[in-house]
């Protein structure tokens, strides 16, 4: 397929060609395109992603826009063909999600929200909240650092205010 | 601070909506300071008395408590999941506090082994609300007024109601309702489940095959802008349609009315249509036309499926894919369904018709007809997928081999066979 391609410049100056369907699916980049701000030649900067974050972020977006386009092609697939098809997406988006770290998430869900990119803010929130399920309060913070700056008194005191919280 | 914690509170209450138990959400509240108060703005709270084990009673504390101590000025979903014996009281107080919270979607689901009964406050109480499902509960009746201003979407699954005249109120004071769910059970008190919406858009009515057949029992569907219908009905009652749906572009018909012909008129509109009738000589009348149906899948349990196939294959001149399958187990004692090569090609045959794919493929002799039929005569087949039904490796390969030689009118016809999957 070939499509336009547009460019896009992350904080650190790297540049990524991207098809610009792909790009689309930021709705910032679309409104971008829309009021025809994208040069022919120019990258489109963006600040507050680095290089390795945007490669990922590019790389969803390709994946997504390769299953859409499959949609396309075959408007009358069978309900048994998309639920496979979504079987397949799921399996890449566990996989894409596992294979990397906690703080590389949090970069790519800021980065996400960012270019708002509503499907990809809902996975990442889903693996940290997958994280977050079924944890005790200790559990959480040992799993995403999180330091407690109660003391042991106010901490003790809210737990004992909230006991119907904690049974 | 660490990485988590310094995400925006958006981001943070967007994943604790994520969690599948209030418990989880409420439990932040002692990881550090800026955890302390946010789980109260949380846009969604799943109350889940199965989840963990714990007494009822302290369960509905822990609902009570969450419901006064919530700060947002609008809570998007609010839903139960009750397992044990729940209070009606308890759930009296509860939708009080949801109309409080402005909730925009109210779910209560109870447990398949209980069933509670709903107060009278939900039907008066909720204006706000615009999604509203339940499952397993018990509607009473009111004197007073039922009204849902706001509702667009309403799931009633395994809901018991006072009569039927009761549903046929309710609905009609859901004046903005587009899409319906329902799922009748045994002894629900509703004879004739009549749908007169005049905004519905979507409507999936299902009947339990284990509902004991009362003298009189069937659907009444007035819904003149439906666009998708799933109706399954394998209790052998009636179905009235009082007005022709002109704009439905999906429908799933799976019943066993002996005259279907009147839901099969009114939706020839349809784009994508899945089947199952009993018959096919009355499934419609001569004459109608599917002219915009583009995707056809019908069941194959039934003795007539070929025939009302090869009637609907006629009628569509648009149709450009088909799938064949079982969704229901066969009787034993029911005859063998009767091929016989139509005096000419269907029109879709000759010039649409792209794909073809056949579960649950037995082989028998109408099957092999049918499908060197469709081989020989389809021009512009581009893929024909068999799956056989699970049988020795053996038979399947004979199948394959007798397929395989039949002759293909198009060219770039792919045949491809599933059977290196499952038992050899």
């Amino acid at each position: 397929m070939s499509s336009n391609m547009i460019m896009l410049k992350s904080s650190d100056g790297a540049s990524f060609e991207i098809e610009e369907a792909a790009a689309r699916k930021s709705k910032i980049i679309a409104n971008m395109i829309e009021v025809e701000c994208v040069d022919e030649d120019k990258a489109i900067p963006l600040q507050n992603v680095t290089g390795n974050i945007l490669a990922l972020v590019i790389e969803y977006c390709n994946k997504h826009i390769v299953d859409d386009d499959d949609d396309v092609a075959t408007e009358e697939a069978s309900e048994e063909e998309e639920e496979a098809k979504k079987k397949k997406v799921d399996d890449w988006e566990a996989e894409f999600m596992n294979s990397m770290s906690l703080e590389t998430m949090f970069e790519l869900l800021l980065a996400a929200n960012y270019l708002n990119i509503k499907s990809l803010i809902d996975l990442v929130c889903q693996t940290i909240a997958n994280n977050i399920k079924d944890k005790t309060p200790e559990e959480v913070r040992k799993i995403f650092s999180i330091e407690n700056d109660f003391t042991p008194e106010e901490e003790e005191e809210i737990r004992k205010e909230n006991a119907w919280a904690f049974g | 601070m660490d990485r988590i914690s310094e995400l925006p509170d958006e981001l943070l209450l967007r994943v604790l909506s994520l969690l599948p138990s209030a418990k989880d959400v409420v439990a932040t509240m002692v990881l550090s300071k800026r955890w302390q108060f946010l789980w109260m703005f949380v846009p969604k709270l799943v109350f889940d008395d199965r989840y963990q084990d714990i007494y009822y009673a302290r369960f509905s504390r822990f609902v009570d408590r969450s419901l006064i101590l919530y700060k947002a000025p609008i809570l998007e979903t609010l839903h139960f999941k009750l397992g044990k014996t729940c209070g009606a009281s308890d759930i009296h107080v509860w939708i009080r506090a949801a109309d409080k919270c402005s909730v925009r979607e109210l779910v209560i689901e109870i447990d398949t082994s209980s069933s509670a009964i709903l107060p009278r406050s939900l039907y008066t109480e909720c204006s706000m609300l615009v999604t509203l499902k339940l499952k397993n509960t018990i509607l009473v009746d009111v004197s007073s007024s039922v009204s849902f201003p706001s509702l667009k979407t309403l799931g009633l699954l395994s809901v018991k109601y006072p009569s039927g005249d009761f549903v046929q109120r309710l609905l009609s004071n859901c004046p903005v309702l587009k899409d319906l769910r329902v799922e009748q059970c045994p002894g629900d008190n509703v004879n004739i489940f009549t749908v007169k919406v005049a905004s519905l858009k979507s409507l999936c009515l299902h009947t339990s095959n284990d509902r004991v057949v009362e003298d009189a029992h069937g659907l009444v569907i007035d819904a003149p802008c439906l666009e998708w219908l799933d109706l399954l009905d394998n209790t052998g009652g009636f179905c009235i349609i009082e007005n022709n749906m002109p704009n439905i572009v999906n429908a799933h018909i799976d019943v066993t009315y002996s005259l279907p012909g009147k839901i099969m008129t009114s939706i020839t509109s349809v784009e994508r249509l899945d089947l199952c009738l009993l018959t096919s000589k009355d499934a419609y009348p001569v004459g109608s036309i599917f002219c915009r149906l583009v995707y056809l899948k019908i069941c194959t349990c039934e003795t007539e499926w070929l025939n009302l196939l090869m009637r609907v294959l006629g009628d569509s001149p648009k149709l450009r894919a088909l799938r064949l399958e079982r969704y229901h187990a066969c009787r034993a004692s029911q005859s063998r369904p009767y091929w016989s090569e139509p005096s000419s090609v269907p029109e879709c045959v000759l010039s649409n018709l792209e794909t073809l794919e056949w579960e649950d493929y037995e082989g028998t002799e109408e099957e092999k007809e049918m499908a060197a039929f469709i081989l020989r005569s389809g021009s512009c087949l581009k893929k024909v997928t068999i799956n056989p039904i699970s049988t020795s490796l053996l038979k399947k390969l004979e199948m394959i081999k007798d397929l395989s030689f039949s002759p293909r009118s198009s060219p770039t016809c792919r045949l491809s066979f599933d059977c290196c999957e499952g038992d050899q």
